[in-house]
């Protein structure tokens, strides 16, 4: 088995004055279920954005896959990535926000099959059909045509999980 | 259906009617607005001096048609021209690059913040202060000369007068549509991978569109009026026809009621679209569109046929 899928080593982050991130450790392998629990304001969703890039840590190292986040290594001095490469990465990590944040001006299809399109250049045809074989597996084959104000907060987040 | 009874012949629970409240004011205010509606009409056609006959000889003058034209084909090119400045001065301004952002703002202080109709005269005299315009390097060689005179003739002057001035206040509106969709749309699609540019294109403008639509309609009707300003420029829009009409034969009032008409059937044309470009991009936003006028007569009839089919 290959090292830890994520990897957190002194993740600080702060909000001007304000410190959320003091120093986190932590390693999840492959195949993991990993569960961050606390009170609300305590930092779980900051250090989830912190993993996709969508907040800059502010000292510390986090790596996905053993690669760095938002940054590449040359001898001892970081460089930051271009905003193509950080988007490349993001691609290929999952994540559902607590709000869902779906887009609203699209069908379930259509905020299933926008990033695969788009970003990873799948063929239209072929994103969707894999896009409403997905939609299937969560209940939701019918509903492919709908736009999220339509669908029940429960449907709202399987679409996000979906996409 | 006799009283106490609360379902229908198959069992179905019947639906209440009750007798309506009296309102004795609305009656009263009705009465009023008619009056007076009845008055002004009554006014208008007695009254002899609006020579009715010479408005419909003029209405569909030669002269006439041709101002119309023109004023259509000024409001189309000069907003066209404002909505493209006006998107890219948002975005512009709206750039974590402080000279980027800055140049944005300079040009809708400056454009905003002047008379149109001091820049529109500004531009047709724009030779006096640049006879020759040279098109190369800047501080280098040029490729293209153009005298002035021969490239911004008066309607020229108009497009750019009325088109960057449009732009300034397209710039403030596109910004406040892209600032009012959610901060949550874009984290969503850049977790998705999507790049700032797409990002914009595909998540964001799509949304804003709900919130630039309406200024920008009203921004549209503005400029179909404000076109006749450049009838000081010498630029032949209606309004320019109708003064050159009633200079000759004194029907200026008749001549007024004629271009009014116009821009009026104008303004009311566009209102429709206005209306259907509002549903197109209200979609997503509402659990139903709302219907079109056309959906909402043949309803009104289905419904009325049925109260005439129930009980």
């Amino acid at each position: 088995m290959s090292g830890p899928m994520v990897k957190a080593e002194a993740v600080h982050k702060r909000f001007g004055h304000l410190e959320v991130l003091k120093g986190i450790n932590l390693e999840v392998r492959a195949g993991e279920v990993m569960c961050l629990l606390g009170p609300s304001g305590s930092g779980k969703s900051t250090f989830l954005r912190c993993i996709n890039h969508l907040e800059k840590i502010n000292s510390g190292r986090l790596s996905v896959d053993g690669e760095l986040v938002g940054y590449r290594q040359v001898g001892d001095k970081l460089h930051e990535l271009r905003e193509s490469e950080v988007a490349r990465k993001r691609a290929g990590i999952g994540m559902v926000f607590q709000h869902f944040n779906l887009f609203p001006h699209m069908t379930a299809l259509e905020n299933v099959t926008c990033a695969p399109i788009r970003v990873k250049k799948v063929p239209r045809a072929e994103a969707r059909a894999r896009a409403e074989e997905l939609l299937g597996r969560v209940g939701l084959a019918e509903k492919a045509a709908a736009y999220p104000a339509q669908l029940s907060g429960g449907q709202q987040q399987r679409v996000a999980i979906v996409r | 259906m006799p009283s106490g009874e609360v379902t229908d012949i198959e069992g179905r629970p019947e639906d209440i009617r009750a007798v309506p409240v009296r309102r004795p004011g609305r009656w009263i205010a009705a009465a009023i607005v008619l009056v007076l509606a009845v008055v002004v009409v009554h006014s208008v056609v007695s009254n002899p001096r609006f020579e009715w006959s010479v408005v419909g000889h003029y209405l569909f003058d030669e002269r006439i048609l041709e101002g119309l034209r023109v004023t259509l084909e000024l409001t189309v090119i000069a907003m066209a021209l404002g909505i493209a400045l006006g998107v890219v001065m948002a975005i512009m301004r709206l750039s974590p690059n402080p000279l980027v952002s800055g140049g944005s703002w300079l040009y809708i202080w400056f454009f905003r913040g002047t008379p149109v109709l001091v820049q529109l005269i500004f531009w047709y005299n724009i030779a006096a202060l640049y006879p020759k315009f040279n098109l190369g390097v800047p501080f280098g060689p040029a490729f293209v000369h153009a005298n002035a005179n021969t490239l911004i003739k008066s309607f020229t002057a108009a497009i750019l007068g009325l088109g960057l001035n449009e732009g300034a206040y397209m710039a403030e509106i596109v910004r406040a549509g892209i600032i009012s969709v959610d901060e949550g749309q874009t984290l969503a699609a850049q977790s998705l991978g999507l790049t700032r540019l797409q990002t914009m294109r595909r998540i964001v403008l799509p949304q804003a569109m709900r919130v630039i639509i309406p200024p920008t309609g009203n921004e549209t009707i503005s400029m179909l009026k404000t076109t006749s300003l450049v009838s000081v420029i010498a630029v032949g829009d209606l309004t320019y026809a109708a003064g050159n009409i009633y200079s000759l034969n004194f029907k200026t009032i008749q001549l007024l009621i004629v271009i009014s008409g116009w821009y009026l059937l104008c303004t009311s044309v566009l209102y429709v679209g206005q209306y259907y470009l509002e549903r197109y991009f209200a979609r997503g936003a509402a659990r139903e569109l709302s219907p079109t006028a056309f959906q909402r007569m043949r309803a009104g009839w289905l419904s009325f046929g049925h109260h005439e089919g129930g009980i």
